[in-house]
């Protein structure tokens, strides 16, 4: 079965090639945070979508309809350009939310863990924690960002929740949570790697 | 020409008013009530519509983040970047448009963010204009945002075809929902 992990038949590797490059090609002169960030698209952002207008079908990553599954058998799933950027996304924590993190990126390279979150256009921090334990990433603005990684070290169980109220549960051997911007749809991805502290998640994903 | 102002309801001949024309931008404007927590986002968005006047597929939907329908009729323009001024603008290509479409619904929403998402009560000043492409104003409605009070979504017009002519109505209909409850009304999956 293809999913997200399996070379394309173009030979453009896989989608998670693409998106685990442990050194970026380029890194920001300033690690400072601005209080405000600013979000707008490029003009050429309209010719950029049609060339990859559904990146989750050339890389054969499933998407997710009335709910969804992560797993290590289906590590993968992407989400439609509406799901990716109208209201915000939950992740729900079922069991011990301790000890939980976030790191994020931006497209322009900047990056933090939760102790340093920027603020959108909107004056809303890009990833942010819930009322009830996990936390709420804004959409509104998710074309700005480049990846996210969510760390639960000690959760029982973890789902995603989606603006229609769509839940995709998570295999309970998922440590953490990656979720990539790619052209304006996001991919979910599972990771059961036993992280010991967040030092670990920071090296292996290259933050 | 001075251009025509629609009042909720009314409607007016696109292709009357713009004979030469087959590409017009739909501009949106507003002004959100300023204040020191999140603000209140709204979003521009059209829904290209089949006969039964539901959404033809949620890839029929074009906003800031599916710029293009899928037979690339309807496309929106980041930044405002055509003539004209507007805060959010949307280009619609009436020769494009497939004869299977029969409207195409003007919508703008307050994004539903979990964390303080605001109404259309903290919006002032909603426009929706048509323009010619050189950012002549044809036609414009002013939303009375006022009417609509804590709701989060408003179709605010309509682009439709009759007969052999294209009309855009004023519609200024609000829904308490938001944008869930206009993906329901025309039938796509958000």
């Amino acid at each position: 079965m293809s999913h997200g992990l399996s070379p394309t038949p173009d030979g453009r590797g896989t989608v998670v090639d693409g998106f685990l490059r442990r050194r970026p090609p380029r890194r920001p002169a300033s690690t400072s945070v601005p209080a405000s960030t600013p979000l707008s698209l490029t003009p050429t952002a309209a010719a950029t979508e049609r060339a990859s207008r559904d990146a989750a079908a050339a890389y054969g990553v499933a998407r997710v309809q009335t709910a969804g599954h992560l797993d290590a058998a289906h590590p993968m799933l992407a989400l439609t350009r509406l799901q990716s950027a109208v209201g915000s996304l939950r992740v729900v924590i079922d069991g011990d939310p301790t000890g939980c993190d976030v790191l994020w990126e931006l497209d322009d390279l900047r990056r933090g863990s939760l102790d340093r979150v920027p603020l959108d256009a909107g004056r809303r921090p890009l990833v942010s924690p819930d009322k009830e334990p996990g936390f709420v990433l804004g959409l509104r603005h998710a074309r700005s960002l480049r990846r996210v990684v969510f760390w639960f070290p000690a959760a029982d169980t973890v789902s995603v929740v989606l603006v229609d109220d769509t839940v995709i549960r998570c295999d309970a051997e998922m440590t953490a949570l990656a979720i990539y911007q790619l052209g304006g749809e996001l991919f979910l991805r599972y990771d059961a790697e036993p992280y010991a502290h967040l030092d670990e998640v920071r090296a292996a994903y290259g933050f | 020409m001075s251009p025509v102002t629609l009042v909720r309801g009314a409607n007016a001949s696109v292709t009357n008013l713009l004979p030469a024309v087959s590409q017009v931008t739909v501009g949106f404007s507003w002004t959100v009530v300023q204040s020191n927590g999140p603000a209140t986002e709204v979003v521009a968005c059209a829904i290209v519509c089949g006969q039964d006047g539901k959404a033809v597929s949620g890839e029929h939907v074009v906003f800031f983040n599916q710029m293009l329908s899928p037979d690339e009729e309807v496309v929106y323009e980041p930044d405002g970047s055509l003539p004209g001024g507007d805060q959010e603008q949307i280009d619609v290509s009436l020769a494009k448009i497939p004869s299977n479409v029969m409207s195409i619904a003007f919508v703008l929403y307050v994004n539903p963010d979990l964390r303080n998402p605001g109404t259309f009560d903290g919006v002032r000043d909603a426009v929706v204009r048509v323009l010619d492409r050189s950012g002549a104003e044809a036609l414009r409605y002013e939303i009375e945002t006022k009417d609509l009070g804590p709701t989060s979504a408003v179709v605010a017009a309509e682009l439709y075809r009759r007969g052999n002519e294209w009309k855009f109505r004023a519609v200024g209909q609000g829904y308490a929902g938001g944008v869930r409850d206009v993906a329901k009304y025309f039938g796509f999956t958000l």
